[in-house]
């Protein structure tokens, strides 16, 4: 009787697969250039270059635990926002997100590319929409809690600490060119 | 007229004289030394002014070769920076390039213990009083291109292994295995892996839960850590569904032994005569929010051995299958400081194992658990599990009677580091088979880092 049952169980779950297979298909992935199409309405400016270096790359080591992995950051102003792409190891691969930041707060995030094969919850929006208005407190801590998604503490810590990257990076930017 | 025009004359004259006299300067009269001293002054003031514009011009030189040396200067550092630059770039374009340390991974995890239970009688045979290196593991990933990696997980357990009594420990292959990502949001993989059953069996470094030990019910009915060769597809669909299926190796039931957590094969030299399958839909749609249910079917449990003299019985046909299902379900919510984990696990076994050596009640196996916890600070957590298993649920006769077994458990956690965790709980057992002056009641520490 359980043979039976369970057949019966597992073909129809093939089915039920085949079909959601079908129409998944959200595709969570974005391009980088897409990204910032779609933040500058096909007027992407040209990309600035932050050297990491004194200062700067001592709080950015704070921030990451490490320091980052190139020593240059490219950036995107306009109109006093700007674009960041950066990069950070989850559990085992980089995970690339990307931000927008304005007024010193984070007004877009996007996961872009995810490596892993697990911990893939952080690109869903329920996630990332935790982080908009987010603004850096003393010592760079991040304003907002964020909830933890079980399986994943790696890749929404990895995804925490870019934010508070990202919220650095355009206040220094910002400062720069005041 | 002649007087007239002499005066005139002379008249004329004179005025001119005075008058010429009016547009020169007053004359000063001077001393001849005074006159010396003012030519002295004068001489030097017409020295000191060549002097000045000698310095003037001696300056304007200078300034001129410093305004050419800072061209200069200007022109090297401008050259530095273009070749700065131009490393920069052949750096940034290497970090392109794929070699092979940027695409492997190594890490692991390990967990250090003290067990110290002690029961209320003169049985030495169960007190526990011991220290132990409860498992060391070592992993290393390798990603081929971005959509094909392999993995794998090494384990050595209670610090030595060897062939002697005296090495309490082994060492395994937890997991080998490639993965695939034939699609967006689907892959599949082939080899040996975890199946995705209950909370810890996939996700179980130590800084991950609460606890000394694993969840009981988990290791018991799971039976954590499951580790089976086989080929599991997994894939995302609609917003926070996710789904894994598989096909892999099934426990075996040998030498008269129905345990479940020791008729694990482990993918060594496995008997595939029965095979298994496990499905999970699982939902993480919101945010700290989880809920799982998993199935798993195996068509014999003993894998077509059920001639072996250990466990047959007369009753049993020759041909007889003992066939098992099992069935988890879960929900992990975090909120803030607040965290909840509740499991439950069962497993319903043909009821023919009821007629096989130490089969009674085994046609049933249950257990749950359910653990609050509270975050006290980013540091320090606190929490409470209470466990019931039974794994003799399907009656209450013999050696089945009064097998429930309930267990307390609290304690903490604090985290030195996020991956590096020291963990403290006392546990109270409450054991329908055994008196209380018999329960295993105790406390536990230990510490436990992955990287």
């Amino acid at each position: 009787m359980y043979k039976n049952k369970i057949k019966f169980t597992f073909f129809v779950s093939l089915i039920a697969l085949a079909f959601f297979n079908l129409v998944s298909a959200k595709g969570v992935y974005l391009e980088p250039e897409a990204f910032l199409s779609g933040i500058f309405d096909q007027a992407t400016p040209e990309a600035s270059r932050l050297l990491i270096k004194g200062e700067l790359k001592k709080d950015i080591k704070q921030i990451l635990g490490h320091r980052y992995k190139t020593f240059r950051i490219p950036y995107w102003q306009k109109d006093g926002r700007t674009v960041w792409i950066l990069e950070e190891i989850g559990k085992e691969l980089p995970i690339t997100a990307g931000f927008v930041v304005a007024d010193g707060k984070i007004e877009q995030f996007k996961v872009l590319i995810f490596r892993e094969s697990r911990g893939w919850e952080v690109r869903n929006d329920f996630f990332t929409q935790q982080f908009y208005g987010a603004h850096l407190l003393p010592k760079q801590k991040l304003s907002h809690h964020i909830d933890n998604i079980t399986g994943a503490t790696m890749s929404v810590d990895a995804m925490k600490k870019l934010s508070r990257m990202a919220l650095y990076l355009h206040q220094h930017v910002t400062q720069q060119s005041k | 007229m002649k007087i007239k025009q002499f005066s005139f004359g002379l008249l004329v004259s004179m005025t001119m004289l005075f008058a010429s006299n009016g547009f020169a300067s007053e004359q000063i009269m001077v001393d001849k030394d005074e006159y010396e001293q003012l030519k002295a002054a004068v001489k030097f003031l017409m020295s000191e002014r060549e002097a000045n514009q000698q310095a003037v011009e001696d300056a304007k030189q200078a300034a001129e070769a410093a305004a050419a040396s800072a061209q200069v200067a200007s022109e090297t550092a401008e050259e530095a920076t273009e070749v700065a630059e131009a490393a920069a770039e052949a750096i940034d374009d290497q970090a392109g390039v794929n070699r092979w340390f940027e695409k492997t991974q190594i890490g692991g995890y390990a967990e250090v213990l003290y067990n110290n239970g002690t029961q209320n009688s003169d049985n030495s045979d169960n007190i526990s009083n011991e220290l132990d290196v409860q498992r060391f593991i070592f992993y290393i990933g390798h990603q081929f291109t971005d959509n094909l990696r392999f993995f794998s997980e090494t384990e050595l357990e209670h610090s030595r292994a060897g062939r002697s009594d005296d090495d309490p420990g082994h060492v395994e292959l937890e997991q080998a295995y490639i993965e695939w990502d034939y699609a967006q949001n689907h892959s599949v993989l082939a080899g040996l892996h975890l199946p995705p059953v209950g909370i810890v069996n996939e996700t179980h470094e130590p800084e991950t839960f609460y606890g000394v030990e694993r969840p009981r019910v988990e290791s018991r009915i799971i039976p954590t850590t499951y580790r089976v060769i086989g080929v599991k597809g997994h894939g995302q669909f609609a917003d926070g569904f996710s789904y894994d299926l598989g096909i892999h190796e099934g426990l075996q039931f040998d030498d008269g032994d129905l345990d479940i957590r020791d008729s694990r094969q482990s993918g060594a030299r496995a008997n595939a005569e029965a095979l298994a399958g496990t499905g999970r839909i699982k939902y993480t749609g919101m945010p700290g929010l989880e809920l799982a249910a998993s199935v798993q079917y195996q068509s014999d449990m003993v894998q077509d051995e059920i001639s072996n003299s250990n466990l047959r019985r007369a009753s049993i046909p020759a041909d007889g299958d003992i066939d098992g299902l099992q069935t988890t379900l879960h929900a992990i919510y975090e909120h803030g400081p607040f965290g909840l984990r509740a499991l439950y696990a069962r497993w319903d076994i043909d009821e023919d194992i009821e007629d096989l050596a130490d089969g009674a009640g085994r046609d049933e196996m249950e257990g749950w658990y359910i653990e609050p916890s509270w975050r006290l600070t980013e540091k320090i957590g606190v929490f409470g599990r209470y466990t019931l298993i039974d794994e003799r649920a399907g009656s209450n006769d013999g050696d089945a009677e009064d097998s429930e077994e309930k267990r307390w458990l609290f304690g903490m956690n604090y985290w030195l580091h996020p991956n590096v965790v020291l963990k403290a709980d006392v546990q109270l057992e409450d054991d329908d088979d055994r008196d209380s002056d018999n329960d295993l009641d105790g406390f536990n520490l230990g510490v436990g880092w992955s990287f």
